[in-house]
């Protein structure tokens, strides 16, 4: 007896037939539907509204979503698939056909299998419709150009269809044996819902490596359609032992199954099946493993030489040749010098290519390789140069490298996957793309391959190339600086590359790319792209002109400078998603930027939507070639993944030409980039994969942020986001930057060097201006060319230079002190005109540095209106020696009205508004315009005023709850973890979350503070959480309380009946409406109703009435009150009749008048007409 | 040529122990075949076993020469069944219902198919709701469709479990001649307690009590068999106690100030004043049969042959 294909095909038409019947499937289906659209949808406008702001937010692209939302669809599928077929059998017997159905003449393997495809069918059918809809609006968004929508990568959706199917086809194999074995349906619901909770809690919480081990949910690679691929390595053995899995589950399902068979299949057949596929399963795994741990034995190697001294590589000569379908061939001569004996040669070679034969010096020694470490046993004495010749070919292990980054990818866990958009291939070698990354050691390095990043101890290796090239005919090839194509020969093109200065890296992609480009200022600037993303190359082409133009302008002011761009030519070059952008060590730093390259990955620019009226720009200044220039600086500029070209250009022209070494060296090179960055664009950037961990929450605050990107770029915005976290500042101000251990919490390491660094950096070009800057820049790249220089060599060719950096840094590496800022409120009068008739107004204000340290700060007002438009200005930046004040004086033709003191590192921490008066512009006054600064004796006024901060140590807070120490952030951006600080003892707030549970700490520029100003908040609660200000009272007698609000949290009934006003207003318009909601969401948060607090002294307890909804903003009296000397606390509990509980600041003021002789806190409230608030 | 059911010493015994069947022999070729006896007589446990749903613990069951226990496939190919408490899926149009199931019995050709089901319809007489669905068919009409459903791929063997239980005596009727049709030409099975559903058609009938067969045979022998033992009296009132404690009456009916009964001799015989009938029906010889203390008139210990 045969297996009756035609009983099966029957048996599953019957199923689908039955199953679309079944109103949970419609309701299973609807839904499905609607989550897989709304989630598209969601891809599609965020995409379509961020992807042209930034080249990161770019990569959020629909095209490449299947890798990515394939675990949340098949999970939806799997739940569908249960509840459908948890009571096959069941579902007969109810119908009663069920003694009908068992006298068919098919056997019970026919009847399972049949259902199992019938089931798996009609379950799994909706993912295609869903994709092909996708595809068809797609279609239609392409052909009538509509500003939404896009192709889905077609490889990843065959990937993703037949993952899903196999993954369902497991599942519902497994249901229905669960369905036999267990009989009850209930029992089969709980027991599969159990199993499909159990494979999202591994792959929600698990490492993520182990999902596709454990779980049967998809593993996907990043969609991409440089290297497009259906599945990964070794994934369709994985599928393919799944499918067998399936079958084996049905012939048990068939044995078990309650009606006589033949028996054309037993229990033999099932675990014969059940043997081959485990057997699948554990070759897969074991394969899957090693990839997963390869790096921890490669490093274990290395670590064991990793102290051992090596040779200081002086140049490397030869050729590599490229066979797409064998390898590699090398066959290069490294010449190494050592200042030191070295007992034997070490270098790193990637494990993939086989020495075929090796020399050193005409001398043929032993050597091994083995886990990418060379080792040859060769004496070199010191001062010793040594010439290795090595030939080898092979294939190269793409994941080789990085050994000793401080974050392992391959173990990252869910919530920290979003790393793994920044790619997982050190290296690539495919038959249509080859990326031979510095990373991946395809030509050899000296030393082994960590410790890594560390220039204390392994500083760059600058050396000469003279390499020949040798690819595929009519591929194109990036490499370090220009490109010679020596010949086309038979099959292959013949590249040579030979850059007049030394480099450090050597980086060559290659593939048959697209061209464009132009010379520059003398530079050959080439962008090599995918021949299918023309599209948005296309899109720019207006901007041709001006865009050389203004990179023209970058590389000769860069010459003009004494700095000139180090290499002939200079390639942008377009790289698939999966190729890895950054680098190992602590810093895991972007490794998009190389000599002579730029990496574009395929998702940044070419996958970017940029929807712009090309006729818009006719009446803008330089039309649309201008505009389509700033559109580009702005997203490239906004790219965090380390694609930033300007940071990226930046390097070519300082650390990839000499860097720092010994101590303090990383924060010096940082220093290095950063200025130069500053010098060459203005621009700055931020990239931190270890932040990618936290992408999620992160994209939400900037896009929380973005109604800010009108002043501020992104990476601005991601700069202060990071830089403004409270443990960021406690290591700041704890340690110099000399003795910052990059080892301990290399995260926090690179933000505080974000923060200090850039402050130096500003301190820089603020003291020196850009002009003297640039001359350091240039002696200093000049000097030290290929070498390596040391913070005393910074000092002294800045002192050669006439240089002074003390004045101006302070011992920037070594001290961790910081200043501290106060400021007077500013006064402006209006002085005579001018010769000219026009008025003149005159603004000062006094700045006092009241900490030791020295310090800079400077002005920004907006001023003009009127005649004129209203704009920002800023003053150049001030020295502030320390203990010491200056007045600043600010002429303009008409009033400031707003100015902003803007210190740099500081204890300030943030930018302050100033207090502003409107001058009398009748009076003119007869005195000398004043532009600039002066020393002044300014201080704060002696006071007998008693001021808590909430910073202050008289503040505390009483709760049992626990602090947060991370919390799920779920909103625009994303979904993911964030990290809770804590902010000088309690939770730094995050504004993203809403009013804090727990009485955390908020920054606001209007709120009380010496310094730094801060509040404390807490959602209202059950009046179990207290904040309380201490203060010592120094004699007894009669003192005014006040309590200070910022103006958010105060005139609450004015913005209530302003709201109602707002609501009652006859507009009804949407966007009226919608303005109206969104104001009432904020003044409901910000909302301080009646407050719990109490006075206590002396172990008496005073209650006192405060009805915050009457509060004026900054300090309003709560009374007046008879108080013994000693200590007293105001206590105030979370319980409030308004949405939040503020404590920012209190004050106690003598009245002067002899208080009662009782000494009973007899309270004497201010009580105004309508309440308790009386601003003072 | 053998006979398209062949049952040979056939036993079965449940796992508790219970015996529901005992050394059976019978074999039955074309025609209809009444399988009756009272509730735990054995003749579901015999029914599921001719239908391949249980297996035999002793003993040998052929259909169409196939063997029940080792190609129960096979015997399905030839077998046609409407289980006791037929149903199909509620939502489905007869139609559907009978395509299914006609894919199910191997029936792939669409043509063929669709031929099979105008067939069947028209034979059962449901060809006018075959756009139906189920859920909105009588009791009556879900019994032909069960009865469409088990002829839908041609089958030798028919095996037909209660099928009248529930139905009005119209559709009894009329389920009866289509069961009387279907026996013409193929070995038709059917299981009762209702005797009356036998009517004149059947060819024989075997008697089941206990898990044996206590009879074997055409009706009129089974009629032969009684003859004799049902009596009629005609009765008072008060005389009607007695006589029902007394003997098992088949009937009671009013004729002007009298009760006319009809009932089973006991050990003693038959009443006083009654006399005896000569033709009694099958449903009194049947009760005769099983109340009496008479012998089985042909006991199934050697095999018999029903035709």
């Amino acid at each position: 007896m045969q297996l009756s294909i035609s009983m099966i095909s029957a048996v599953a038409r019957a199923e689908i037939v039955s199953t679309r019947r079944l109103g949970r499937y419609w309701l299973f289906s609807l839904l499905a539907l609607l989550s897989c659209i709304l989630m598209f949808a969601l891809y599609t406008l965020s995409h379509d509204l961020t992807s042209s702001q930034s080249a990161t937010l770019a990569a959020n692209s629909p095209r490449y979503m299947i890798g990515i939302s394939s675990y949340f669809m098949t999970m939806l599928f799997l739940i569908g698939a249960l509840f459908i077929a948890f009571d096959i059998r069941a579902r007969d017997v109810r119908e009663r056909i069920a003694d009908a159905l068992d006298t068919r003449p098919f056997t019970n393997f026919e009847f399972l299998i049949g259902k199992l495809i019938g089931i798996v069918f009609v379950v799994w059918i909706p993912i295609p419709l869903i994709i092909i809809t996708f595809q068809i609006f797609g279609a239609i968004a392409m052909t009538i150009d509509l500003p939404v929508g896009q192709f889905v990568e077609p490889w990843s959706i065959f990937g993703y269809l037949f993952s899903s199917l196999t993954a369902l086809l497991l599942w519902t194999a497994l249901i229905i044996l669960l369905s036999v074995v267990l009989k009850n349906r209930f029992l089969v619901a709980v027991a599969g819902s159990g199993l499909a909770l159990l494979q999202f809690w591994i792959a929600t919480s698990q490492p993520v490596y182990l999902t596709a081990l454990t779980t049967i949910l998809p593993n996907l690679e990043l969609a991409s359609d440089i290297l497009p691929r259906a599945l990964p390595d070794n994934e369709f053995v994985r599928l393919s032992s799944h499918w067998i899995l399936a079958f084996s589950l049905v012939i048990f399902a068939a044995r078990l199954y309650p009606r006589r068979d033949n028996q054309l299949v037993n229990s033999l057949h099932g675990v014969i099946l059940f043997v081959i596929a485990s057997s699948l399963l554990l070759y897969f795994s074991y394969n899957y493993l090693q990839i997963v741990n390869q790096s921890d034995k490669w490093t274990a190697l290395h670590q064991v030489k990793s102290l051992e001294p090596y040779g200081d590589m002086q140049s490397l000569t030869g050729s590599i040749e490229l066979d797409r379908s064998e390898g590699i061939s090398i066959d290069v001569v490294v010449e190494i010098y050592s200042e030191e004996d070295l007992s034997s040669l070490i270098l790193t070679l990637n494990p993939g290519i086989k020495i075929a034969q090796l020399g050193v010096n005409s001398l043929r020694p032993n050597w091994t390789h083995q886990d990418g470490l060379l080792e040859i046993e060769y004496q070199l004495p010191a001062q010793g140069t040594a010439l290795v010749s090595i030939k080898g070919e092979g294939k190269p292990n793409e994941y080789f490298g990085y050994l000793n980054t401080a974050y392992n990818f391959m173990k990252a866990l869910p919530n920290e996957v979003e790393i793994f958009f920044l790619g997982y291939k050190t290296s690539i070698f495919d038959r249509e793309y080859v990326a031979m990354t510095p990373g991946g050691h395809w030509l050899p390095s000296t030393g082994t391959d960590l410790p890594h990043d560390d220039p204390r101890s392994h500083p760059n290796d600058y050396f000469q190339l003279d390499l020949e090239v040798v690819v595929p005919k009519n591929w194109l090839i990036a490499g370090p600086g220009k490109s010679e194509k020596l010949r086309d020969e038979g099959n292959f093109s013949y590249f040579r590359f030979n850059p007049l200065n030394a480099i450090s890296q050597v980086a060559l992609l290659t593939s048959r790319f697209e061209k464009r480009g132009f010379q520059a200022a003398g530079i050959n600037f080439e962008i090599l792209y995918w021949p299918e993303h023309e599209k948005n190359f296309t899109l720019f082409e207006p901007s041709g002109e001006k865009l050389k133009e203004r990179i023209g302008e970058i590389f000769t002011a860069a010459r003009d400078s004494g700095y000139p761009y180090p290499y002939e030519a200079l390639t942008v070059v377009e790289t698939p998603n999966i190729l890895r952008g950054y680098g190992g060590g602590w810093r895991m730093d972007t490794t998009q930027s190389v000599p002579g390259i730029m990496m574009l990955r395929e998702n940044s620019f070419p996958a970017a939507r940029f929807n712009f009226d090309s006729n818009s720009y006719d009446d803008e200044e330089g039309g649309l070639a201008v505009a389509q220039v700033k559109i580009l600086e702005r997203f490239f500029e906004n790219d965090f993944s380390g694609g930033n070209p300007f940071t990226g250009l930046a390097r070519h022209f300082s650390t990839f030409q000499t860097s720092a070494i010994g101590e303090g060296a990383h924060a010096i090179n940082f220093v290095l980039e950063d200025l130069t960055s500053m010098l060459l664009t203005k621009k700055r950037g931020y990239f931190s994969a270890h932040e990618f961990q936290f992408a999620g929450p992160l994209r939400g605050q900037v896009i929380t942020s973005m109604p800010y990107l009108k002043h501020l770029s992104i990476s601005q915005i991601l700069i202060d986001t990071v830089t403004d976290r409270p443990s960021v500042w406690d290591r700041a101000l704890g340690t110099s930057l000399a003795s910052l251990e990059p080892k301990d919490d290399p995260a926090q390491v690179l933000n505080v060097l974000t923060l200090k660094g850039h402050a130096v950096t500003n301190a820089l070009l603020g003291g020196l201006g850009y002009e003297e800057s640039g001359r350091l820049i240039s002696e200093l790249v000049t000097r030290y060319r290929g070498k390596h220089f040391t913070s005393e060599d910074l000092s002294s060719l800045a002192s050669e230079l006439a240089i002074e950096l003390e004045p101006l840094l302070g011992d920037w590496l070594y001290d961790t002190a910081l200043p501290g800022f106060l400021v007077s409120s500013s006064k402006t009068i209006r002085l005579k005109d001018d010769q000219q008739g026009k008025p003149r107004y005159q603004t000062t204000m006094h700045v006092r540095n009241d900490e030791p340290a020295p310090g800079l700060a400077s002005l920004a007002y907006q001023w003009g209106g009127r005649k004129g438009s209203i704009r920002w200005d800023g003053t150049t930046p001030y020295r502030i020696p320390g203990k010491s004040a200056i007045e600043i004086g600010i002429v303009t033709s008409s009033p400031i009205h707003q100015i902003y003191f803007q210190p740099s590192l500081s204890l300030n921490r943030e930018n302050m508004p100033i207090q502003i008066n409107r001058p009398n512009s009748r009076d003119q006054i007869n005195l000398s315009p004043f532009n600039g600064s002066r020393p002044s004796d300014w201080q704060l006024p002696p006071t007998s005023d008693i001021v808590i901060d909430d910073l202050d140590q008289g503040f505390s807070i009483e709760s049992d709850r626990l602090n947060p120490t991370e919390m799920q952030y779920n909103g625009p951006g994303g979904s993911g973890r964030l990290k809770v600080d804590i902010d000088q003892g309690i939770p730094q707030h995050h504004a993203i979350f809403g009013n804090p549970e727990v009485w955390s700490r908020a920054k606001d520029d209007k709120s009380w503070g010496k310094y730094r100003r801060t509040h404390a908040l807490v959602r209202s609660g059950e009046g179990d959480q207290y904040a309380t200000f201490e203060a010592k009272i120094p004699h007894a007698g009669e003192w005014r309380l006040s309590y200070f609000l910022a103006p958010r949290f105060a005139n609450g009934i004015e913005k209530k009946q302003k709201l109602d006003k707002m609501a009652g207003s006859k507009k009804g318009q949407e966007s009226w409406n919608r303005e109206t909601e969104g104001a009432q969401a904020i003044y409901r948060q910000n909302l301080v109703g009646q407050f719990s607090m109490s006075l206590i002294a002396d172990g008496n307890n005073q209650k006192i009435e405060f009805d915050g909804t009457f509060a004026t903003p900054g300090w309003n009296d709560l009374g007046d009150f008879d108080l013994p000397a000693g200590k007293v606390s105001l206590r105030i509990s979370d319980d409030n009749s308004g949405s939040l509980v503020v404590a920012d600041a209190i004050r106690w003021r003598p009245t002067g008048r002899e208080g009662s002789t009782k000494r009973n806190l007899t309270l004497k409230q201010m009580v105004d007409g309508q309440g308790l608030a009386k601003n003072d | 040529m053998p006979s398209n059911i062949e049952i040979k010493q056939l036993s079965h015994t449940y796992k508790e122990g219970y015996q529901a069947l005992n050394n059976i022999n019978l074999s039955f070729d074309r025609g209809l075949y009444g399988l009756l006896g009272p509730n735990g007589a054995g003749k579901s446990t015999l029914m599921k076993i001719l239908c391949t749903l249980i297996m035999p613990t002793e003993g040998q069951v052929r259909i169409c020469g196939n063997d029940v226990t080792t190609d129960p496939i096979a015997v399905r190919r030839h077998l046609g069944y409407l289980p006791q408490e037929f149903g199909a899926w509620r939502n489905y149009r007869v139609e559907e219902v009978l395509d299914i199931l006609a894919r199910f019995s191997g029936i792939n050709d669409n043509t063929t198919r669709r031929n099979a089901i105008t067939r069947v319809l028209e034979e059962v007489g449901l060809g006018e709701i075959a756009a139906r669905k189920v859920k909105k068919l009588s009791g009556g009409m879900l019994r032909r469709l069960g009865i469409a459903q088990a002829l839908i791929h041609e089958p030798r063997v028919i095996i037909v479990d209660e099928p009248t239980v529930g139905l009005d005596p119209e559709e009894r009727i009329r389920f009866r001649n289509v069961l009387s049709n279907l026996g013409l030409d193929r070995t038709v099975i059917l299981s009762t307690h209702i005797v009356a559903d036998l009517g004149g058609a059947c060819n024989a009938i075997a008697l089941l009590d206990a898990g044996k067969v206590v009879f074997q045979g055409p009706p009129s022998e089974l009629v032969l068999a009684a003859a004799g033992r049902v009596f009629q009296s005609s009765i008072t009132e008060t005389e009607l106690d007695e006589y029902e404690k007394k003997y098992d009456l088949v009937s009671t009916s009013l004729s002007s100030d009298k009760i006319i009964v009809r009932g089973i001799a006991n050990k003693s015989g038959i009443p006083k004043n009654a006399e005896q009938v000569i033709e009694p029906t099958l449903e009194e010889s049947y009760l005769a049969f099983m109340t009496s203390d008479l012998l089985p008139i042909n006991h199934s210990t050697e095999e018999s042959v029903c035709n």
